[in-house]
């Protein structure tokens, strides 16, 4: 588990007063400075923003079209903006959070518009047949408008306006006409009657009127003419207060488009509306309208806007690359970030970018701007609240409820779910917290099913065999994949394991997180609710009724009860292929049955072969000898119990294996298996969603079951046995507990070829690897051959020595020990007259001495080579083989000049015969070497490139000699800061280089590099060295940097962490190992750049409590210096004795200037980055406020006040006071008889000082401090009884003495006080 | 909406605020609703009661229709700045706002929102008049039909004998 010492989020942040969420654009504008000041200002929003008020400020009108889906705050964006139009006082354009739009304050000082705001929610059907159309809602919201400007009777508005104006305006002749008829009709002449009931009512018999009488007014008839006419009254000297534009703010326009369709004559007069406003009356009359929709609906094809922006420009909040703003938006709505507590946010920060890969796009910054929330919190949060939700912005709400700490997750301190408590970003899973969204989901139409569903799942956790602490894993695991599913619900997909571990911020403890949540994972896959393939990963099912998978399949499996069926299957199983097995990797998949199969083991680091067979039953030819060539055993594994005769058994490389009866945990997972086989077959067509269903929890489980029934297959042989024909003890237990076929007939056949080639014909112990057929070819390319293959040269290393073909110390150079083959060999060809079959050989050798047929014929080759005794070995007739020349050996001979030319072939040992004793400086010489420094050079013996070679070679020395000695001065300079000894060899090998490269033709340089290198390979070895340097002193600096800052860097003690990576890094930074590997600074330097990062944040801390407590001591002190300014006035009463506490001025003084401020007030601004100090006061992160010394001084200037105290208490002095009539002494004496050193110090200023002094003047007393006490200790250091009369006889004189001694000294004093402490 | 979960409603409603926009009729009898709702938080609005105090001597629909409109503002204005949230709003009587055509969106304005609930009383058949002239045509549903085709069904609270699967009428 990582350990975790982050402060709580509550410590963090402070929590926002709960948003409202659902605004009204009519209640939002009429309180402008909460709707400003509580608006969030992303950059997509700011350019929206200054669009529109770039707009508005170049008096060029325009209309502009806010989509965006539900919660996305078209009502806030209008409200703010509308408000910031309308009122351009600085009270309201103070409040705005963004400096670029504030900067608007100054360009917009001369616009004035005329604000008409609408919300068209509830607007359009008033149970008419025909609504009220956009523009008599326009006309109405204009007269509101006035009315709240009081300009009502100013401008004329709607058609009864119109009419009233066209019939003031009539001829005098119809104007009669008229006012006689409303005379007729109401008894008032027209005036009288419109002022006393309104123009409405006039007008209304004015249209009767026409009406009955055939006459159609000429009123201004279209909508561009109407809403001219507005305007124009507006913007003209005749109104009193004079507009210069007209702002029409239009929200819920999604609503208004819901009821008039497209294509409806409504939608068709909409448009007509719209597009006067937007284009036509900006456009073409240049007037200064400005018009902005919000709508849920995208904007008409025909009002959008061109490149010319001729008409509505769209501006879809929340889309287009912005989709990032809601997560800041919403943040910022709910909480702030406590500024002085950003290192622990920090501290946050490295560690989710550490552990987590969903941080690794996501800046300091970013997360600070959405800390305490999981990115994917918004993103699951948004889609599922912008589709269906009781309101449209819960998001916002629902994660201030996650954090209020009022909420009651969030009362219980004690409380799991305590958000605030937590050290954890909030996740996915924890915004199920929220009681509003939880409860909007389960009523929601669209997510009701997949809530009961979760709600199913999630009390169906208690049937799966979870282990307490997965609990609460597989909770957050079911709540993220059933929000997960919510938010794509429109086009379902998985979460990716990966994911799904980060989601849950799942982190490292005993397991990998991964790993962690598979095991959850699958277990909770046995609920229909959850689907899971490691491929796909894992999604969430909306399944809330029916027969589980879980209860089908264990009614399938009560129904397999015939033991010969579950024998048979599990023998089956033994051997199904690795596609069958669903890549689990079964027994012997690959092994006929009851046929041999051939097998390779290794014994002895010798590779064997030999035959494997597996079978359902014995067979007695499984006995029969081993006589195949080249063939060392028989491994015969039966897959059912029998019992074996060892009679049966003819050789002593036989082996068999019998596995024990089934057990019961063998029998239950071959039961499993065949159930969900079963399953799986009558599922497999079904049609419908539950079919599916089950088909998927088949295809999850299947794996599982599998899996449990072929690992315990190796159980039933590790209970089983193993004969031999000489009944060797081989542990049936032991060989098949090895993981792998190859491992268990490794150790069998080990048993087997160990007891039977007791006498082996190799020292094969000193083989470096394992001896394969083909390596006896490699061997003898690499003794024989001069362009021998690396390989053979490799051969040659690891088994030419213990072949006993050539010594240790050069294992290439053909040099016979002379091995045991070649004594057999000798000895057999003198048994044999010097005249040898081959096959001989190799019978013996094979079976005998257990030597491969490959390693035989290399013996057999090299027997030859060697030549003692010297002999010929004849091929066979028409026989295949070649010499490297491409020719036949002569007369079917090798001989042993031809062997090293002969081309080695596997199987020659077929064509061979028998085996019969019978009866022979320059460039180029240079270039080997001067290729280590130039790749490019090559052998020639034409003197003119000769020359030109020699040339670029000379170039090529020079360089690396400029190289050679960059580099030495660079470690020097190292090894003396890093204060380390240089390592000798490298030294000499880098000194060897330089000497080299010193060479001026290329003749010297030859003769300088024989001296030191007898081959180019040891050269290239130092060469070598020297390049690693090199990369090493590139980095000099830097390591250099790094050491100064780790040699001032001090950590404390509770920083253990840092501490060890501190430790850890001193250690890295030895230049002993860096140079032994220099591209590992890279990496070094980057842990450094980390360990600074978390240093900074937690000097960052250190630096911002320790400057809070020195103000908190500073304040103290300062309180204290009333105190002190009295304990100095008192200090110059002579007559109260000597001054007292003096060392405390001292004191106050340096603590004083020992706590001052440092001018870095803003903690993110102390900078460690080039020291680890701050830049300014350089405080240590090991220093401490001087708490203790504050308190010491604080106690101490107590304490001496109190002594000055006590000495005015002295009854001499009470007296004098007593003895005044003055109001001050008297103030002084109540103080000092009630011992209160706070009034002491409210009363003594200096008037009173002086008037004590004057006091003491008046009554002459001097107290004088004398050694009496001290001179009587020292004449009675001791004292017994019968001394004490003279003790105190003597006390007596010495008082008296003092007195006389003092009045000498005081003549002018009429009062002598001695003081019997010595010192006053 | 089942007036079950109508009840629920009340009942998480009336402990603390609530986001979203709740908007509801009522088509049966005013007691009914009255003692289903929490005094404490309950606030009436008679429009009836309401007209009879504006001081109009005008029978012309249009400035009729204003007046009330702005009395209808005057008193949802009141309620947000005087009492504390939640709050719930009973609206009785009212017919006239159906017979002067006042727009339910003065309701959206300038009361609806976070921690208010308004429920409009509109009982189905308690209006009916038996004793008119033969020439006079009176719907008694008027007032409901007028709010029904403001809202939408799903505002109407119901008896429980159906599912209407929605919880809110109004978003």
């Amino acid at each position: 588990m990582i350990q975790t010492n982050r402060a709580a989020i509550g410590e963090l942040i402070n929590v926002k007063e709960r948003p409202e969420t659902t605004l009204s654009l009519v209640r939002a504008v009429e309180n402008p400075i909460k709707t400003v000041s509580t608006y969030v200002f992303t950059e997509s929003i700011r350019n929206y923003f200054s669009t529109i008020l770039e707009s508005v400020a170049s008096g060029r009108g325009q209309g502009f079209w806010i989509p965006a889906e539900w919660g996305a705050g078209k009502t806030h964006f209008l409200a703010a903006l509308t408000a910031l139009l309308s009122d351009n006082t600085e009270e309201l354009w103070s409040n705005v959070q963004d400096s670029e739009i504030a900067n608007y304050y100054h360009r917009l000082q001369n616009s004035r518009l005329f604000p008409v705001i609408l919300s068209l929610r509830g607007e359009g059907k008033v149970g008419r047949e025909e609504g009220r159309s956009l523009l008599q809602i326009i006309e109405k919201g204009i007269e509101e408008a006035l009315e709240k400007k009081e300009m009502r009777d100013e401008v004329t508005v709607t058609s009864a306006e119109e009419i009233y104006a066209w019939f003031s305006e009539l001829p005098p002749s119809l104007k009669d006409t008229i006012s006689s008829y409303v005379k007729d009709q109401v008894g008032l002449a027209p005036k009288e009657y419109a002022k006393e009931t309104g123009r409405e009512a006039f007008t209304q018999l004015v249209k009767q009127f026409c009406s009955k009488n055939n006459i159609s007014p000429n009123l201004t008839a279209s909508t561009k003419e109407r809403l001219s006419y507005v305007y124009r009254q507006l913007t003209e000297n005749t109104v009193s207060v004079k507009y210069d534009g007209l702002l029409f703010v239009i929200d819920e326009f999604g609503f208004w488009q819901s009821i008039h369709p497209e294509g409806s004559p409504e939608y068709a007069h909409d448009e007509e509306v719209l597009e006067t406003l937007a284009s036509l009356l900006p456009k073409e009359l240049g007037f200064r309208i400005y018009t902005i929709i919000a709508s849920q609906q995208p904007v008409p094809a025909k009002l959008r806007g061109g490149a010319l922006s001729d008409r509505f420009i769209n501006l879809p909040l929340l889309g287009g690359g912005s989709e990032k703003d809601y997560d800041v938006i919403a943040s910022k709505r709910v909480r702030d970030i406590i500024v002085d507590r950003i290192p622990e946010l920090n501290q946050y920060y490295e560690y989710y970018f550490h552990n987590f890969q969903f941080m690794r796009g996501i800046g300091e910054d970013m997360f600070r701007t959405i800390f305490p929330f999981q990115p994917r919190c918004f993103e699951v949060l948004r889609r599922i609240t912008a589709r269906q939700l009781p309101t449209t912005r819960i998001g916002i709400n629902v994660l201030h409820e996650l954090i209020d700490p009022s909420s009651p997750h969030n009362k219980d301190l004690e409380d799991e779910n305590n958000i605030l408590k937590k050290n954890e970003l909030v996740t996915v899973a924890d915004l199920l917290l929220s009681y509003d969204f939880e409860e909007g989901l389960s009523e929601a139409s669209d997510y009701r099913d997949a809530y009961k569903a979760y709600t199913t799942a999630i009390g169906s956790l208690s049937t799966l065999d979870l282990e307490e602490a997965e609990q609460g894993l597989a909770q957050r695991i079911i709540k993220t994949l059933f929000l997960w599913d919510l938010a794509y619900i429109d086009s379902p997909r998985s979460i990716s394991l990966q994911e799904l571990t980060q989601a849950t911020l799942t982190s490292e403890d005993i397991l990998k997180p991964e790993d962690e949540v598979t095991i959850t994972l699958s277990k909770l896959s046995d609920l229909p609710q959850i689907e899971f393939s490691k491929d796909k990963g894992a999604s969430f099912i909306v399944q809330v009724t029916g027969q589980s998978p879980v209860q089908i399949f264990n009614e399938i499996k009560q129904g397999i009860t015939d033991p010969f069926r579950i024998q048979r299957e599990w023998q089956r199983s033994l051997q199904l292929s690795g596609e069958e097995a669903m890549g689990e990797l079964t027994l012997f998949p690959d092994f006929p049955l009851n046929q041999p199969k051939s097998i390779r083991v290794e014994n002895r680091k010798i590779e064997y072969i030999g035959e494997a067979i597996i079978a359902d039953a014995w067979r007695p030819e499984f006995g029969e000898p081993v006589r195949k060539e080249d063939r060392h055993f028989r491994l015969v594994i039966l897959t059912q119990k029998a019992d074996i005769e060892i009679s049966a058994l003819e050789d002593e490389r036989i082996a068999v294996c019998v596995p024990a009866e089934l057990s019961e945990e063998a029998r239950e997972a071959t039961k499993d298996y065949l159930a969900i086989q079963e399953m799986q077959t009558v599922y497999q067509n079904k049609p419908g969603p539950e079919a599916e269903q089950i088909r998927s929890w088949v295809k999850n489980k299947k794996p599982d079951l599998m899996r449990k029934l072929i690992r315990n297959q190796p159980k039933r042989y590790q209970a089983g046995k193993i004969y031999t024909k000489s009944e060797l003890a081989i542990d049936a237990c032991e060989i098949f507990s090895n993981p792998n076929n190859d491992r268990r007939f490794d150790a069998l056949t080990g048993a087997l070829l160990g007891s039977t080639y007791t006498d082996l014909g190799v020292n094969s112990g000193e083989f470096k690897k394992t001896f394969y057929p083909p390596d006896a070819g490699k061997v003898f390319s690499g003794l024989f051959q001069p362009n021998a293959s690396g390989a053979a040269k490799s051969a040659c290393e690891n088994f030419a020595a213990g072949l006993g073909l050539s010594k240790l110390d050069n294992p290439r150079k053909f040099a016979p020990m002379p091995p045991q083959p070649f004594n057999c060999l000798n000895q057999k060809l003198e048994e044999n007259e010097g005249h040898l079959d081959v096959w001989r050989i190799y019978e013996g050798l094979s079976n005998i001495h257990g030597l491969p047929f490959s390693m035989i014929t290399l013996y057999v080759l090299c027997f030859v080579h060697y030549g003692s005794p010297m002999v010929d070995l004849y091929l066979k007739p028409n026989h295949p083989l070649v010499l490297r020349s491409g020719s036949k050996p002569p007369q079917n001979r090798l001989t042993q000049a031809l062997i090293p030319e002969i081309e080695w072939k596997a199987g020659m040992e077929k064509h061979f015969d028998k085996l019969t004793v019978s009866a022979g400086p320059v460039w180029n010489d240079v270039v080997r070497f001067a290729r280590v420094v130039k790749q490019e050079l090559h052998d020639t013996i034409d003197p003119t490139e000769v020359k030109f070679q020699e040339q670029v070679f000379l170039e090529a020395l020079s360089s690396l000699e400029d190289t050679v000695n960059r580099v030495t001065r660079d470690m020097k300079l190292l090894l003396n800061r890093l204060g380390e000894s240089p390592d000798k060899q490298e030294w000499d090998a880098v000194s060897r280089i330089s000497e080299v490269t010193q060479a001026r033709d290329f003749a010297q340089f030859y003769q300088r590099v024989q001296e030191k290198y007898t081959e180019p390979g040891p050269f290239k070895q130092d060469l070598s060295i020297c390049y690693r340097w090199g990369e090493l002193s590139r980095a000099a600096s830097e390591i250099l940097n790094t050491k100064d800052y780790f040699d001032v860097l001090y950590l404390r003690n509770i920083d253990e962490q840092l501490k060890l990576d501190l430790m850890s890094f001193k250690e890295q930074l030895r230049l002993g190992s860096l140079i032994k590997n220099p591209s590992a600074w890279p990496s070094l330097k980057k842990n450094f750049d980390e360990f600074k990062r978390k240093y900074r944040n937690i000097y960052q801390i250190h630096h911002r409590d320790y400057y809070k407590k020195i103000g908190e001591l500073r304040r103290q002190l300062e309180e204290q210096k009333p105190n002190l300014e009295v304990l100095s006035k008192l200090n110059t009463v002579t007559e109260l004795g000597e001054p007292y506490g003096l060392d405390i001025f001292h004191c106050y003084q340096n603590l004083i200037q020992n706590l001052t401020l440092c001018p870095v007030t803003e903690v993110a601004r102390v900078s460690v980055e080039s020291q680890p100090t701050c830049n300014e006061c350089k405080l240590p992160l090991t220093q401490e406020a001087p708490l203790e010394e504050v308190q010491r001084l604080s106690k101490d200037l107590e304490n001496a006040l109190k002594e000055q105290l006590r000495r005015l208490n002295s009854e001499m002095v009470k007296r004098i006071l007593a003895c005044s009539n003055d109001d001050k002494a008297t103030r002084l004496l109540q103080v000092i008889q009630a011992s209160d050193i706070f009034s002491l110090v409210n009363v003594m200023d200096d008037e009173l000082i002086e008037f004590i002094k004057a006091l003491f003047l008046e009554s002459s007393v001097q107290t004088v401090a004398q050694p009496v006490l001290s001179n009587l200790a020292e004449r009675y250091p001791a004292l017994e009884e019968d001394k004490v009369e003279e003790a105190v006889a003597h006390f007596r004189q010495l008082l008296q003495q003092a007195f006389e001694t003092a009045k000498k000294e005081n003549p002018d004093k009429k009062i002598i006080r001695i003081s019997l402490r010595g010192t006053i | 909406m089942k007036l079950s979960k109508f009840k629920d409603l009340i009942s998480t409603f009336s402990s603390r605020p609530k986001s979203g926009r709740y908007v509801y009729i009522w088509p049966y009898r005013k007691e009914g609703l009255e003692e289903k709702l929490p005094r404490e938080i309950t606030h009436s609005l008679d429009i009836l009661t309401l007209a009879e105090s504006i001081e109009s001597s005008s029978d012309v629909t249009s400035i009729i229709q204003k007046n009330l409109s702005n009395e209808v503002i005057q008193k949802l204005r009141s309620l947000h700045h005087e009492f504390s949230l939640p709050q719930i709003l009973m609206v009785t009587r009212c017919e006239l706002l159906a017979r002067y055509e006042v727009s339910i969106g003065i309701f959206f304005q300038y009361y609806v929102g976070d921690g208010t609930m308004t429920v409009f009383v509109v009982p189905e058949e308690s209006q009916s008049i038996s004793k008119l002239p033969s020439y006079i045509e009176f719907n008694p549903r008027v007032g409901f039909q007028y709010l029904v085709n403001f809202l939408s069904e799903q505002c109407l609270i119901e008896e429980d004998k159906h599912d209407t699967n929605e919880s809110s009428c109004y978003r």
